[in-house]
């Protein structure tokens, strides 16, 4: 199975980066303050996601006294665009190991004059099913 | 419990295992077109059983020819056999080989530990990396209104349900914009009796427990259950907006505009599966037929007797006829 380029983004990974999407600058204490206390989680796990975050080049820090002041390092729309492409790359090179049931194989490509035909045959049907008298 | 008796346990588990896949290769290609002519629901569960044969049948004889054994270990039913006078629990027939050589029988044993532990860490890292889909998935679509369905802006055209234990149905912006509310009704009835079926779980534990099954078969199995699942949420649409043609017309309709999308270079190196299409529409032009009670009826039968057979030769499984 080909796995998803990006780095893989967990669930508070996206929190955070989504927070500071919309706030702009945080250090780990102010995202802790917003955050980690409604969830209930500690302020290392906030740090240790940032700095994860930062490691994955998705977050940009200076340091301000003694603490980083974390910023977003790539644009909302840009980092979604990213990540849907990788879906979409997964799903129609048909390597998803049974991960989804498709309504049509989006990896599989089927004749013109075959679907054509199918079509052909369905009008058929159709007509001939609107023909007869309803009992 | 004896060494023994798990040694020759684990033995006839494989023994009969490999028996019932052997015998799956032929039997299923002198069945299989049969078995299209089926109601895609029982279809469904005859795979399902099939896929799952190798485990059942397997754990059941292997239970079965141990059982005199136990029974005598245990005195419940004491003197069956001669053999088992030294009171050590056993499966007479494969006795002899257990007694072959330890080291043969520790080697043996830790070359199938290995095998399963490098498949356990297999479905591990399956497990995680479907988890990820799962959450990546979710990272970037937005809910809609029309129940577990999520919209994935993108300029392709997909729709499908994805997802373990909560599965959810995702469909492309550009899809959504040109599908007619009816037809949107179709596909997102079809993905949805696939969340609520759990289809995608259903498949995964089938293709595990299938592994036991010779590589081509386990595919034409895994192959044809994935057709009936596709027809059974096929027939969920049709009673959803009461129009099979309708649902015919619309998976046309999306093969076409995937056509269009799905660039020529790459036909050579993907899945070319538009067959299912030919059998997805064949069933909803044809009425389907309904089940005959009595092929029913004999079909319980049929299966009743097969247990039935099975259990009553648990002595000479024990001691090879």
């Amino acid at each position: 199975m080909q796995i998803l380029k990006r780095p893989y983004l967990g669930e508070l990974e996206m929190a955070v980066l989504e927070y500071l999407w919309s706030n702009g600058e945080f250090d780990a204490k102010g995202v802790h303050a917003a955050l980690g206390k409604l969830r209930g989680i500690s302020h290392n796990t906030i740090q240790s996601t940032l700095e994860r975050l930062f490691k994955k080049k998705l977050l940009m820090r200076h340091k301000i006294s003694h603490a980083y002041v974390y910023q977003t390092a790539v644009a909302r729309e840009e980092l979604m665009g990213r990540m849907i492409n990788d879906v979409v790359n997964t799903i129609s090179k048909d390597n998803t190991d049974g991960m989804l049931a498709a309504f049509v194989d989006i990896a599989a490509r089927t004749d013109d004059v075959h679907l054509d035909r199918l079509e052909q045959l369905i009008n058929e049907y159709r007509s001939s099913h609107s023909n007869k008298p309803s009992s | 419990m004896s060494m023994h008796f798990i040694q020759s346990g684990v033995l006839a588990s494989f023994f009969f295992a490999s028996l019932v896949a052997l015998l799956s290769i032929p039997c299923y290609q002198i069945v299989r077109h049969k078995l299209t002519l089926l109601p895609c629901q029982i279809r469904s569960k005859i795979l399902a059983l099939w896929l799952l044969s190798p485990v059942l049948v397997g754990g059941i004889l292997t239970l079965s020819g141990l059982l005199p054994s136990w029974m005598d270990s245990h005195e419940i039913a004491t003197q069956h056999c001669t053999s088992h006078n030294n009171g050590i629990a056993h499966l007479c027939w494969f006795d002899p080989i257990v007694h072959i050589s330890d080291v043969i029988w520790m080697s043996g044993v830790s070359i199938m530990a290995l095998v399963m532990l490098f498949n356990a860490c297999k479905v591990m890292n399956l497990m995680i990396k479907y988890w990820r889909f799962q959450t990546t998935l979710q990272a970037i679509s937005e809910k809609q209104t029309q129940g577990n369905v999520f919209r994935i802006a993108s300029e392709r055209f997909f729709v499908f349900s994805a997802g373990l234990f909560t599965p959810h149905a995702f469909i492309s912006s550009r899809l959504l914009n040109q599908l007619s509310a009816k037809q949107l009704d179709v596909v997102l009835a079809h993905e949805q009796e696939h969340c609520l079926r759990r289809d995608v779980l259903r498949r995964l534990i089938l293709s595990f427990t299938g592994l036991f099954h010779f590589p081509g078969t386990r595919q034409h199995l895994l192959s044809d259950l994935e057709l009936a699942h596709e027809q059974i949420c096929d027939i969920a649409a049709v009673q959803k907006v009461g129009d099979r043609f309708l649902v015919a017309e619309t998976i046309i309709k999306i093969a076409r505009q995937l056509n269009a999308l799905v660039p020529e270079l790459e036909v050579g190196v993907i899945a070319f599966n538009g067959s299912h299409i030919d059998i997805r529409i064949q069933q909803l032009l044809n009425q389907p037929k309904p089940v005959n009670r009595y092929t029913l009826f004999f079909s319980t039968f049929l299966f009743s007797l097969i247990l039935y057979g099975i259990l009553s030769l648990t002595m000479p499984l024990h001691h090879f006829l």
